[in-house]
């Protein structure tokens, strides 16, 4: 009945399969998989010989990281819109009224948006098989690492369906998922991943066959009754997804974090809503973005992500803070992250938006130049994503005070806020220079999220990708170059203080730290890597700026609406 | 749960962090080994963290009262935890410091007061007593409150129950330390 009878996965499957972006994604997948085997492959291995098994285990490792990294990427563009996608596309009361069972629709859902996940997880076993040519790698390692990959990736997309039942718009959906899915990845990754340096793999597998399926069926149990009980009886039909929220009934159910307009430091974020004329010189535009536009879905997006962010903060802070203070960076790279998420949520979707809503030809109606409009769409967003990431910077003033280590290289407080403030400006003109360039936020969303992934985490990734592999083809030099585009990388190019352990045995005392070791040389002058990074990317954002102002100018000002 | 008070929260957590290590650190530096029983590693962390927490928790709690006078009602069995615990710990601070002052001035013997010197000491000194007198009088609290027919407010609001949950950490902390010692730990 689930599959013969269901039309959503035949529906789903043959618009999802044939589409471009199916196609040009499993292009991308395995192609960069391949490049991952390919870069990492021992030099002057010839056909039939096998290598030791510390290489082949490398190499298998190297794979099932990468793997399953993509996974976790990938699983939510598809299943986050699933649901979200046609409440925009106003179907969404059509479907519900059909005869199918909320459960069918699910499962058609699920299955739809889980099969390409699947092909793509297949598409890849030549490659592995590659890495069990090399020797030194049970065949029996290799399943462990399918079946690691199946009940993570059904995990991932029905944890993405739900954020898309319980959220209107894409981009929310898309969010939060990844908000959710992210630390699950990680926590994942490190309990089941192949370590060659660990001896210990009877509990890696144990952990792999018998503790993660029976935790994934549960967590498949509960988020299945969760959706079909919403499907059941859905708040949201009448509305089709894009009426204003109306706040103070929002209020009266909230759980947790409530959002009050009216009190400090909500209202850097969310000023209430003018109910008197504006001032002369304002920009109407950015005035209607913050006061009006970007919560006016409700704030259950918004509230779900501060405090998801702000429980992740309390283990990180007491490890890499106050635990650790060498390893400080850590929790700088993790508001980054953060950053990354939340920063294009409030600019990928700026000026799509607008077209979707079908509110665009009378933006462009006023007397408004498209220089003012793209000026205020980057303000608002810039100003609400910094806003709510530096909501996580409280803890690091402390840490600084308290901890004589970090007493030591008080400086890098200020370099460390400045990285993050710059990555806010970042995430935000790229966000907003694809929103000027795609017709729907989705693909705005997802090509921005791509970008910044690239960007940020590509020169670190790559780097250590190739610190990691033996016998590499490409020299580490040439990969440096590409670190200045990271904050990451910058974070960790700053001096780092001692740890505990180095001050009580060196007796090096409190103002020893162990210095820089990330240094360029540009126009003659060695520069540390941060202050390049703080240097290139304020131009950097300008250009940015440039190009959206001439994508919206060329594509909606002159063109017209289509 | 105003987005404020959620930020007030992680800072109050974040200062009781900062205080736990401080308190764990004194011990090494004064002479006292790292090879402490397990039980009383606990109680420095836990009495650390309290301490900070509480004192953070308690000057907002002196805010709030300052800027809504005219508004608010009589206090809760939460807001009463955090008045008691609050003033529990400036108290015994102040006693504290008084102490060392008037031995270093009169009789020459223990080292100048300094704010480095204090904050080692008050935590490392003062984490068992805070999470053993200090639960006991949490419970006092609730006992009195109890007998007195105080009405359970219906409208508590997130600095009240987190109180409560506050009061009930200190006691399961104090009690769970207890625990520990009894079995040699």
């Amino acid at each position: 009945m689930f599959f013969r009878e269901n039309p959503v996965p035949a529906r789903e499957l043959s618009v999802n399969l044939r589409s471009p972006r199916a196609f040009a994604l499993q292009f991308a997948f395995v192609s960069f998989l391949g490049a991952v085997v390919y870069f990492a492959w021992p030099k002057h291995v010839e056909a039939g010989r096998l290598v030791g098994t510390g290489a082949a285990q490398n190499l298998f490792n190297l794979f099932f990281l990468g793997q399953y990294f993509l996974l976790a990427i990938l699983a939510p563009t598809f299943a986050a819109g699933s649901i979200t996608g046609e409440k925009e596309r106003k179907t969404y009361e059509l479907l519900l009224a059909s005869p199918l069972k909320p459960s069918m629709i699910l499962f058609g859902k699920l299955f739809s948006s889980m099969a390409y996940i699947i092909v793509l997880i297949l598409s890849s076993l030549p490659l592995m098989i590659l890495c069990y040519l090399l020797g030194g790698i049970a065949l029996s390692e290799i399943a462990r690492a399918y079946i690691v990959f199946f009940f993570s990736a059904v995990t991932f997309g029905l944890l993405s369906l739900a954020c898309s039942s319980y959220f209107s718009r894409t981009s929310s959906a898309l969010l939060v998922s990844y908000l959710v899915i992210l630390p699950l990845a990680l926590v994942c990754v490190a309990l089941t991943r192949t370590d060659p340096a660990a001896e210990d793999t009877v509990t890696r597998d144990f952990i792999s066959i018998a503790i993660l399926p029976p935790w994934c069926l549960a967590i498949w149990t509960i988020v299945t009754a969760l959706v079909t009980r919403r499907l059941l009886r859905p708040p949201d039909v009448g509305s089709e997804g894009k009426d204003v929220v109306d706040e103070e009934e929002e209020m009266k159910f909230a759980i947790g974090v409530v959002i009050d307009r009216d009190l400090f430091p909500d209202k850097l974020f969310a000023p209430a809503k003018r109910n008197d004329l504006m001032p002369d010189g304002t920009n109407p535009v950015l005035d209607k973005e913050l006061r009006s536009e970007i919560f006016s879905q409700g704030t259950l997006m918004l509230r779900v992500v501060i405090q998801v962010s702000m429980l992740l903060s309390i283990p990180l802070m007491a490890v890499f803070l106050f635990w650790k203070p060498d390893q400080a960076s850590n929790y700088i790279a993790y508001i980054i992250i953060f950053n990354m998420l939340v920063g294009p949520v409030f600019s990928a979707g700026s000026v799509t938006g607008e077209r979707e809503r079908k509110t665009l030809p009378l933006l462009l109606t006023t007397l408004l130049g498209p220089g003012r409009i793209v000026w205020a769409k980057l303000i608002a967003a810039l100003r609400v994503s910094t806003v709510l990431t530096f909501l996580l910077t409280e803890q690091l003033f402390l840490a600084y005070i308290f901890v004589p280590q970090l007493q030591a290289v008080f400086w890098r407080l200020a370099v460390d806020l400045l990285i993050i403030a710059v990555s806010c400006l970042a995430t935000t003109s790229i966000g907003l220079l694809c929103s000027a360039l795609a017709r729907k936020t989705s693909v705005a969303m997802i090509t921005t999220y791509l970008s910044i992934l690239v960007l940020f985490v590509g020169p670190v990734g790559a780097k250590m990708y190739f610190q990691r592999t033996i016998d590499s083809r490409i020299e580490e030099d040439r990969i440096e170059v590409f670190s200045v585009l990271s904050p990451f990388a910058a974070v960790f190019s700053l001096p780092e203080a001692n740890s505990d352990e180095t001050r009580a045995s060196a007796g090096t005392g409190d103002h020893a730290v162990k210095a820089s070791s990330s240094w360029m040389i540009v126009g003659g002058v060695s520069l540390p890597l941060w202050s390049v990074f703080l240097l290139f990317y304020p131009p950097f954002c300008a250009v940015l700026y440039g190009l959206t102002y001439l994508a919206f100018r060329r594509r909606w000002w002159r063109a017209g609406i289509e | 749960m105003k987005l404020k008070y959620a930020s007030e929260i992680l800072f109050a957590t974040a200062f009781g962090m900062a205080l736990a290590r401080v308190g764990f650190l004194a011990t090494g530096r004064h002479g006292r080994p790292f090879g402490i029983p397990p039980s009383e590693k606990l109680a420095l962390l836990l009495g650390g963290f309290v301490t900070g927490f509480t004192l953070v928790e308690f000057i907002a709690l002196l805010i709030e009262r300052a800027i809504c006078r005219g508004e608010l009602r009589g206090f809760g069995i939460g807001r009463k935890s955090w008045s008691i615990a609050g003033l529990y710990v400036i108290l015994n601070t102040f006693v504290y410091v008084i102490y060392f002052m008037i031995d270093h001035k009169i009789n020459q013997r223990s080292t100048p007061v300094t704010p480095g010197f204090l904050l080692d000491r008050l935590v490392m000194l003062r984490s068992r007593s805070i999470l053993g007198d200090l639960s006991w009088a949490l419970v006092a609290l609730w006992i009195t409150a109890r007998l007195a027919g105080d009405p359970r407010e219906p409208t508590a609001d997130a600095r009240e129950i987190l109180g409560r949950v506050f009061a009930g950490f200190v006691v399961g902390a104090a009690i769970a330390i207890q625990a520990m010692i009894t079995f040699g730990y």
